[in-house]
Protein backbone atom coordinates (compact mmCIF):
# COMPACT_ATOMS: atom_id res chain seq x y z
CA UNK A 1 0.00 0.00 0.00
CA UNK A 2 1.65 3.09 -1.09
CA UNK A 3 0.81 6.30 0.94
CA UNK A 4 -1.62 7.39 -1.02
CA UNK A 5 -3.86 4.17 -0.62
CA UNK A 6 -3.30 4.99 3.47
CA UNK A 7 -4.50 8.24 3.31
CA UNK A 8 -7.73 7.01 0.99
CA UNK A 9 -8.10 4.20 3.84
CA UNK A 10 -8.09 6.59 6.65
CA UNK A 11 -10.29 9.02 5.26
CA UNK A 12 -12.59 6.13 4.03
CA UNK A 13 -12.68 4.87 7.25
CA UNK A 14 -13.69 8.55 9.22
CA UNK A 15 -15.76 10.42 6.86
CA UNK A 16 -19.96 9.76 6.63
CA UNK A 17 -21.27 7.94 3.78
CA UNK A 18 -23.79 5.95 2.67
CA UNK A 19 -22.50 2.44 2.85
CA UNK A 20 -22.44 0.37 6.06
CA UNK A 21 -19.68 -2.36 6.07
CA UNK A 22 -21.17 -4.98 8.49
CA UNK A 23 -18.54 -7.37 7.56
CA UNK A 24 -14.83 -7.20 5.76
CA UNK A 25 -16.26 -8.53 2.39
CA UNK A 26 -17.60 -7.11 -0.55
CA UNK A 27 -20.91 -8.54 -0.13
CA UNK A 28 -21.87 -7.41 3.14
CA UNK A 29 -21.88 -3.75 2.71
CA UNK A 30 -25.64 -2.53 3.19
CA UNK A 31 -26.76 1.05 1.52
CA UNK A 32 -28.23 3.30 4.13
CA UNK A 33 -30.79 5.32 2.05
CA UNK A 34 -30.69 8.76 1.71
CA UNK A 35 -32.52 10.84 4.26
CA UNK A 36 -30.11 8.48 6.96
CA UNK A 37 -26.39 8.58 6.74
CA UNK A 38 -24.28 5.98 8.13
CA UNK A 39 -23.47 8.69 10.92
CA UNK A 40 -27.81 9.47 11.49
CA UNK A 41 -27.79 5.45 11.53
CA UNK A 42 -25.10 5.33 14.14
CA UNK A 43 -26.85 8.03 16.03
CA UNK A 44 -30.31 6.09 15.81
CA UNK A 45 -28.48 2.76 17.32
CA UNK A 46 -26.55 4.92 20.13
CA UNK A 47 -30.21 6.18 21.16
CA UNK A 48 -31.56 2.83 21.28
CA UNK A 49 -28.78 1.08 23.11
CA UNK A 50 -28.67 4.05 25.30
CA UNK A 51 -32.62 3.48 25.77
CA UNK A 52 -32.04 -0.15 26.77
CA UNK A 53 -29.29 0.17 28.89
CA UNK A 54 -31.17 2.70 31.35
CA UNK A 55 -34.21 0.62 31.16
CA UNK A 56 -32.59 -2.75 31.90
CA UNK A 57 -30.75 -0.69 34.82
CA UNK A 58 -33.88 0.48 35.90
CA UNK A 59 -35.83 -3.00 36.37
CA UNK A 60 -35.17 -3.84 39.56
CA UNK A 61 -37.82 -6.07 41.75
CA UNK A 62 -37.12 -3.76 45.10
CA UNK A 63 -34.70 -1.34 45.99
CA UNK A 64 -31.87 -3.57 45.45
CA UNK A 65 -30.25 -3.17 42.09
CA UNK A 66 -31.01 -6.18 40.40
CA UNK A 67 -28.31 -7.23 37.52
CA UNK A 68 -25.17 -6.54 36.92
CA UNK A 69 -26.03 -3.70 34.81
CA UNK A 70 -27.54 -1.81 37.37
CA UNK A 71 -24.70 -1.69 39.23
CA UNK A 72 -22.55 -0.52 36.60
CA UNK A 73 -25.12 2.42 35.66
CA UNK A 74 -25.53 3.03 38.91
CA UNK A 75 -21.94 3.75 39.90
CA UNK A 76 -21.62 6.34 36.97
CA UNK A 77 -24.70 7.75 37.98
CA UNK A 78 -23.79 8.36 41.65
CA UNK A 79 -20.53 9.84 40.43
CA UNK A 80 -22.26 12.03 38.00
CA UNK A 81 -24.91 13.00 41.03
CA UNK A 82 -22.04 13.29 43.78
CA UNK A 83 -19.23 14.72 41.87
CA UNK A 84 -20.68 16.32 39.04
CA UNK A 85 -23.73 17.87 39.82
CA UNK A 86 -24.00 18.71 43.33
CA UNK A 87 -20.52 20.40 43.72
CA UNK A 88 -20.57 22.55 39.99
CA UNK A 89 -24.67 23.64 39.85
CA UNK A 90 -25.15 23.41 44.15
CA UNK A 91 -27.17 20.47 46.46
CA UNK A 92 -30.90 21.76 45.47
CA UNK A 93 -30.71 22.56 41.88
CA UNK A 94 -27.66 20.04 41.14
CA UNK A 95 -30.82 17.44 41.71
CA UNK A 96 -32.57 18.89 39.15
CA UNK A 97 -30.09 18.46 36.76
CA UNK A 98 -28.82 14.76 36.60
CA UNK A 99 -31.35 13.27 34.60
CA UNK A 100 -30.33 15.40 31.69
CA UNK A 101 -26.27 15.40 32.61
CA UNK A 102 -26.26 11.33 32.66
CA UNK A 103 -28.21 11.32 29.38
CA UNK A 104 -25.66 13.45 28.01
CA UNK A 105 -22.98 11.36 29.58
CA UNK A 106 -24.08 7.75 28.76
CA UNK A 107 -25.25 9.01 25.30
CA UNK A 108 -21.50 10.22 24.39
CA UNK A 109 -20.27 7.30 26.27
CA UNK A 110 -22.19 5.16 23.96
CA UNK A 111 -21.51 6.71 20.80
CA UNK A 112 -17.48 6.87 21.82
CA UNK A 113 -17.14 3.40 22.32
CA UNK A 114 -19.75 2.09 18.94
CA UNK A 115 -16.50 4.03 17.79
CA UNK A 116 -14.07 1.27 18.95
CA UNK A 117 -16.65 -1.93 17.97
CA UNK A 118 -15.92 -3.53 14.70
CA UNK A 119 -18.55 -3.14 11.90
CA UNK A 120 -20.00 -0.02 13.59
CA UNK A 121 -18.80 3.79 13.04
CA UNK A 122 -17.88 6.26 15.39
CA UNK A 123 -20.58 9.16 15.19
CA UNK A 124 -18.89 11.34 17.43
CA UNK A 125 -16.09 11.64 15.25
CA UNK A 126 -18.11 13.82 13.01
CA UNK A 127 -17.86 17.52 13.52
CA UNK A 128 -21.79 18.58 12.88
CA UNK A 129 -22.82 15.18 15.61
CA UNK A 130 -20.60 17.09 18.62
CA UNK A 131 -21.60 20.50 17.37
CA UNK A 132 -25.41 19.95 17.69
CA UNK A 133 -24.66 18.22 21.26
CA UNK A 134 -22.47 21.23 21.93
CA UNK A 135 -25.52 23.34 20.56
CA UNK A 136 -27.87 21.51 22.59
CA UNK A 137 -25.95 22.34 26.03
CA UNK A 138 -25.43 25.66 25.10
CA UNK A 139 -29.21 26.37 24.61
CA UNK A 140 -29.66 24.53 27.88
CA UNK A 141 -27.50 26.69 29.89
CA UNK A 142 -28.95 29.64 28.67
CA UNK A 143 -32.52 29.05 28.95
CA UNK A 144 -31.89 27.82 32.15
CA UNK A 145 -30.05 30.99 33.34
CA UNK A 146 -33.20 33.00 31.71
CA UNK A 147 -35.75 31.03 33.69
CA UNK A 148 -33.95 30.94 36.83
CA UNK A 149 -33.31 34.36 37.13
CA UNK A 150 -35.19 36.32 34.60
CA UNK A 151 -34.23 36.92 30.73
CA UNK A 152 -33.39 40.38 32.04
CA UNK A 153 -31.22 39.88 34.82
CA UNK A 154 -29.43 37.13 33.29
CA UNK A 155 -28.56 39.25 30.52
CA UNK A 156 -27.65 41.76 32.61
CA UNK A 157 -25.81 39.69 34.78
CA UNK A 158 -23.43 38.29 32.22
CA UNK A 159 -21.53 41.75 32.66
CA UNK A 160 -19.58 41.72 36.12
CA UNK A 161 -20.24 44.77 38.75
CA UNK A 162 -18.00 46.83 40.20
CA UNK A 163 -15.65 47.46 37.31
CA UNK A 164 -15.13 51.05 36.29
CA UNK A 165 -16.85 52.42 33.63
CA UNK A 166 -14.18 52.26 30.97
CA UNK A 167 -13.39 48.62 30.86
CA UNK A 168 -17.08 47.65 30.10
CA UNK A 169 -16.50 48.94 26.01
CA UNK A 170 -13.52 45.64 26.01
CA UNK A 171 -14.81 43.39 28.76
CA UNK A 172 -18.38 43.13 27.34
CA UNK A 173 -17.67 41.60 24.28
CA UNK A 174 -15.37 39.39 25.63
CA UNK A 175 -17.65 37.95 27.82
CA UNK A 176 -20.54 37.58 25.39
CA UNK A 177 -17.75 35.74 22.88
CA UNK A 178 -16.74 34.08 26.52
CA UNK A 179 -20.68 32.37 25.93
CA UNK A 180 -20.22 31.22 22.45
CA UNK A 181 -16.70 29.78 22.56
CA UNK A 182 -17.96 27.53 25.16
CA UNK A 183 -20.10 25.40 22.81
CA UNK A 184 -17.23 25.84 19.75
CA UNK A 185 -14.73 24.42 22.49
CA UNK A 186 -17.39 21.44 23.60
CA UNK A 187 -17.71 20.89 19.95
CA UNK A 188 -13.51 21.15 19.18
CA UNK A 189 -12.39 18.93 21.89
CA UNK A 190 -15.04 16.10 21.61
CA UNK A 191 -14.39 16.06 17.72
CA UNK A 192 -10.43 16.44 17.58
CA UNK A 193 -10.17 14.03 20.57
CA UNK A 194 -12.30 10.89 19.24
CA UNK A 195 -10.77 11.69 15.26
CA UNK A 196 -7.42 11.70 16.21
CA UNK A 197 -7.75 8.27 18.03
CA UNK A 198 -9.88 6.99 15.30
CA UNK A 199 -6.62 8.13 12.73
CA UNK A 200 -4.22 6.81 15.29
CA UNK A 201 -5.97 3.14 15.04
CA UNK A 202 -5.66 3.38 11.53
CA UNK A 203 -2.55 4.97 10.70
CA UNK A 204 -0.87 1.83 13.10
CA UNK A 205 -2.93 -1.05 11.35
CA UNK A 206 -1.95 0.55 7.56
CA UNK A 207 1.77 0.33 9.11
CA UNK A 208 1.76 -2.99 8.30
CA UNK A 209 0.83 -3.17 4.78
CA UNK A 210 3.56 -0.01 4.46
CA UNK A 211 6.04 -1.85 6.12
CA UNK A 212 5.69 -5.09 4.79
CA UNK A 213 6.85 -4.52 1.33
CA UNK A 214 9.99 -2.92 2.93
CA UNK A 215 11.37 -6.19 3.82
CA UNK A 216 9.68 -8.67 1.04
CA UNK A 217 12.38 -6.94 -0.98
CA UNK A 218 15.27 -8.10 1.26
CA UNK A 219 13.05 -11.07 1.58
CA UNK A 220 12.81 -12.16 -2.20
CA UNK A 221 16.07 -13.09 -3.07
CA UNK A 222 16.27 -16.14 -0.64
CA UNK A 223 12.38 -17.26 -0.32
CA UNK A 224 11.47 -16.18 -3.64
CA UNK A 225 7.82 -16.50 -4.51
CA UNK A 226 6.50 -16.98 -0.98
CA UNK A 227 8.00 -13.42 0.18
CA UNK A 228 4.98 -11.24 0.35
CA UNK A 229 2.97 -13.30 2.85
CA UNK A 230 6.22 -13.97 5.54
CA UNK A 231 6.97 -10.63 5.37
CA UNK A 232 3.28 -9.72 6.33
CA UNK A 233 3.35 -12.31 9.08
CA UNK A 234 6.65 -11.43 10.13
CA UNK A 235 5.77 -7.03 10.33
CA UNK A 236 2.01 -7.60 12.05
CA UNK A 237 2.51 -8.68 15.31
CA UNK A 238 4.45 -5.42 16.18
CA UNK A 239 1.94 -2.88 14.60
CA UNK A 240 -0.82 -5.37 16.38
CA UNK A 241 0.78 -5.12 19.41
CA UNK A 242 0.83 -1.47 19.56
CA UNK A 243 -2.75 -1.42 18.93
CA UNK A 244 -4.03 -3.38 21.44
CA UNK A 245 -2.08 -0.63 23.59
CA UNK A 246 -3.76 2.48 21.94
CA UNK A 247 -6.97 0.80 21.94
CA UNK A 248 -6.56 0.15 25.83
CA UNK A 249 -5.70 3.73 25.92
CA UNK A 250 -8.71 4.57 24.09
CA UNK A 251 -11.36 2.76 25.83
CA UNK A 252 -9.97 5.40 28.99
CA UNK A 253 -10.03 8.45 26.56
CA UNK A 254 -13.90 7.34 25.24
CA UNK A 255 -15.07 7.45 29.05
CA UNK A 256 -12.58 10.75 29.86
CA UNK A 257 -14.12 12.25 27.09
CA UNK A 258 -17.79 11.75 27.67
CA UNK A 259 -17.16 12.88 31.59
CA UNK A 260 -15.21 16.40 30.61
CA UNK A 261 -17.99 16.63 28.21
CA UNK A 262 -20.54 16.08 31.42
CA UNK A 263 -18.01 18.26 33.73
CA UNK A 264 -17.77 21.33 31.25
CA UNK A 265 -21.96 21.26 31.16
CA UNK A 266 -22.86 21.69 34.38
CA UNK A 267 -19.84 24.38 35.18
CA UNK A 268 -21.52 25.95 32.31
CA UNK A 269 -25.53 25.37 33.96
CA UNK A 270 -23.94 26.48 37.41
CA UNK A 271 -22.54 29.62 35.95
CA UNK A 272 -25.46 30.34 34.47
CA UNK A 273 -28.06 29.74 37.73
CA UNK A 274 -25.67 31.74 40.28
CA UNK A 275 -24.68 33.91 38.71
CA UNK A 276 -22.27 36.64 40.49
CA UNK A 277 -24.45 39.88 41.07
CA UNK B 1 12.19 21.55 -2.69
CA UNK B 2 8.56 22.22 -4.31
CA UNK B 3 5.62 23.22 -2.62
CA UNK B 4 4.20 20.50 -1.48
CA UNK B 5 7.27 19.33 0.62
CA UNK B 6 7.31 22.47 2.61
CA UNK B 7 3.83 22.14 3.43
CA UNK B 8 4.85 18.43 4.72
CA UNK B 9 7.20 20.21 6.59
CA UNK B 10 5.13 22.53 8.41
CA UNK B 11 2.35 19.51 9.17
CA UNK B 12 5.57 17.89 10.72
CA UNK B 13 6.52 20.72 12.33
CA UNK B 14 3.07 21.69 13.47
CA UNK B 15 2.18 18.18 15.34
CA UNK B 16 5.62 18.10 17.42
CA UNK B 17 4.95 21.69 18.42
CA UNK B 18 2.06 21.10 19.41
CA UNK B 19 3.04 18.13 21.24
CA UNK B 20 5.79 20.14 22.88
CA UNK B 21 3.07 22.11 24.51
CA UNK B 22 0.86 19.65 25.51
CA UNK B 23 4.10 17.61 27.41
CA UNK B 24 4.71 21.01 28.87
CA UNK B 25 1.33 21.36 30.82
CA UNK B 26 0.59 17.94 31.63
CA UNK B 27 3.98 17.67 32.98
CA UNK B 28 3.87 20.21 35.17
CA UNK B 29 0.15 19.47 36.15
CA UNK B 30 1.15 16.15 36.96
CA UNK B 31 4.49 17.17 39.32
CA UNK B 32 2.39 19.69 41.05
CA UNK B 33 0.09 17.18 41.89
CA UNK B 34 2.31 14.71 42.85
CA UNK B 35 4.18 16.94 45.03
CA UNK B 36 0.65 18.41 46.66
CA UNK B 37 0.00 14.35 47.51
CA UNK B 38 3.11 14.05 49.00
CA UNK B 39 2.62 17.01 50.78
CA UNK B 40 -1.08 15.99 52.17
CA UNK B 41 -2.23 12.39 51.05
CA UNK B 42 -5.78 12.97 52.21
CA UNK B 43 -6.92 15.21 49.47
CA UNK B 44 -6.07 12.52 46.89
CA UNK B 45 -9.36 12.10 45.65
CA UNK B 46 -10.32 15.92 45.04
CA UNK B 47 -6.67 16.16 43.21
CA UNK B 48 -7.17 13.73 40.93
CA UNK B 49 -10.44 14.65 39.55
CA UNK B 50 -8.96 17.87 38.92
CA UNK B 51 -5.74 16.75 37.44
CA UNK B 52 -7.49 14.53 35.28
CA UNK B 53 -9.94 17.28 33.62
CA UNK B 54 -6.90 19.81 33.22
CA UNK B 55 -5.28 16.85 31.68
CA UNK B 56 -7.96 16.22 29.23
CA UNK B 57 -8.38 19.77 28.53
CA UNK B 58 -4.66 20.53 27.63
CA UNK B 59 -4.52 16.89 25.77
CA UNK B 60 -7.69 18.48 23.79
CA UNK B 61 -5.32 21.63 22.71
CA UNK B 62 -2.31 19.13 21.40
CA UNK B 63 -4.95 16.83 19.79
CA UNK B 64 -6.36 19.77 17.88
CA UNK B 65 -2.65 20.39 16.70
CA UNK B 66 -2.46 16.89 15.53
CA UNK B 67 -5.88 16.69 13.34
CA UNK B 68 -4.94 20.06 11.82
CA UNK B 69 -1.64 18.65 10.53
CA UNK B 70 -3.32 15.72 9.39
CA UNK B 71 -5.62 17.99 7.33
CA UNK B 72 -2.89 19.57 5.87
CA UNK B 73 -0.69 16.48 4.70
CA UNK B 74 -4.34 14.45 3.86
CA UNK B 75 -6.31 17.11 2.45
CA UNK B 76 -3.28 18.43 -0.46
Amino acid sequence: MSSGNLSEFILHHIVDGHKWQILPFEWAVVNVPAPLSLHVLMLLIGALFTFLLARTAANRVNLLPGSPVGHMVEVLLLYIRDEVARPNIGKKDGDKWVPFLATAFFFILVLNLMGLVPAFAGATANISVTAALALMVFLVFNIAGMIHNGPFHYIKNIIPSGVPMWVLPILVPIEIISIFIRAFSLTIRLFANMTAGHIMILVITGLISVLAPMISGGLHGILGGASNSIALALIAPFPLAFLLFILVIKVAVCFLQAFVFTFLSSLYIGGALHQEH
Amino acid sequence: MDYQSIGYLGAGIGAGLAAIGAGLGIGKATASTVEAIARQPEVKDDLRANLILGAALMEGVALLGAVISLLIVLLK
